[in-house]
């Protein structure tokens, strides 16, 4: 029994670095909606045919604060990529107490609070239930001009490498 | 009768100086040390790498982060030499505490930001639908009280250590009044 519990726990163990992708959406879905920082309500249709970055987040997890440093690193790289980053907390901050959007890019990623190529807000319900509905803390999209998902991924600050390649493309 | 913590760390001593006083135990005490400090230093700052463990992990490393990962891995180091002392001179060796001490330290940092939980929750939300909010919130918890979490696993640990460095003095007397 205690071997059975401890050889699950290890396959649990093994299970959390892949993100199983099979209820994510493959393709930018236009309606999805979400709120800047200044309060007005979009829809990711509006960034269609651009090359795009979609990252959600939650204030209190560590992965999103690391990355944000490490996506700050790299913002000269991404703007003169083209590409537009939408960052946004996850719906109502996953259940859980923690800064507000703001506050947490002002404290780990400052610059980016007036990057002309990043819009950050908070993911409306229906935005959650289609680009989260696996309820992750830490999750990014990479989306092609045509719409299509390149790739899915968590914490960028340990896979710039996949943000990297997506701007080569 | 309870034992004082005087005389229980007399105790500890009195068990770490039996084990340690043989050279096979000492050595085995430093390499389980010299594997498990660079294990703990990539498995502990894994939640800044959304559950990634590797060395790519020690570039989050904080104070906090070293001290945990030295009191465990020291605790580990004289914990296993002093366990295998004792189930070797007969006694029976208590894994729960040390083994219990190892999950919270490495699960700790894989429950929040990776998608443990999400995958977890998602297989018990396909049974309980309402489960599925759970994810994220329990997910929170943890990440704000990690602190916490890494003092219960070396709290852990330790009683595992005195545990067993109790059952490694109780095989010590039986030998010496067998004599």
């Amino acid at each position: 029994m205690k071997r059975r519990f401890f050889g699950l726990a290890l396959l649990a163990l093994g299970l959390t670095v892949a993100l199983p992708a099979a209820a994510l959406p493959k393709s930018l879905v236009p309606e999805a909606s979400f709120t800047t920082l200044q309060g007005k309500t979009q829809t990711l249709g509006a960034y269609r045919h651009r090359k795009l970055m979609v990252w959600e987040v939650a204030s209190w997890c560590g992965s999103c604060a690391a990355g944000l440093r490490v996506m700050q690193q790299h913002a000269a790289e991404l703007k003169k990529a083209g590409v537009t980053v939408i960052l946004l907390q996850v719906y109502k901050n996953g259940g859980y107490p923690g800064a507000s959007m703001h506050d947490l890019v002002k404290r780990f990623a400052p610059k980016l609070l007036s990057a002309s190529n990043w819009v950050i807000g908070i993911a409306n319900a229906d935005f959650a239930k289609i680009y989260n509905p696996g309820h992750y803390a830490d999750i990014y999209y990479l989306i092609n001009p045509d719409g299509k998902v390149a790739a899915i991924q968590s914490a960028p600050g340990s896979t710039y490498p996949t943000i990297r390649r997506f701007i080569g493309q | 009768m309870r034992e004082s913590l005087a005389g229980k760390l007399e105790s500890l001593l009195a068990a770490l100086g039996l084990v340690f006083g043989e050279k096979a135990y000492a050595m085995a005490g430093i390499a389980t040390f010299a594997l498990a400090l660079p294990a703990y230093l990539m498995v502990l700052p894994s939640s800044f790498t959304g559950g990634r463990i590797g060395p790519a992990a020690m570039h989050y490393l904080t104070p906090r982060l070293w001290l945990f990962a030295v009191l465990m891995a020291g605790l580990l180091a004289l914990m296993l030499p002093v366990a295998a002392f004792a189930l070797r001179h007969g006694g029976r060796v208590k894994t729960v505490y040390g083994a219990g001490g190892l999950l919270v330290a490495i699960g700790t940092p894989l429950l929040c930001c990776s998608p443990l939980i999400p995958i977890v929750v998602g297989a018990i939300a396909a049974v309980i639908p309402a489960a599925g909010r759970i994810g994220l919130p329990i997910q929170g918890f943890v990440a704000t009280h990690e602190t916490l979490f890494f003092s219960v696993a070396t709290a852990l640990l330790a009683l595992g250590l005195y545990g067993n460095a109790r059952r490694a003095l109780g095989c010590s007397c039986e030998v010496s009044t067998s004599e």
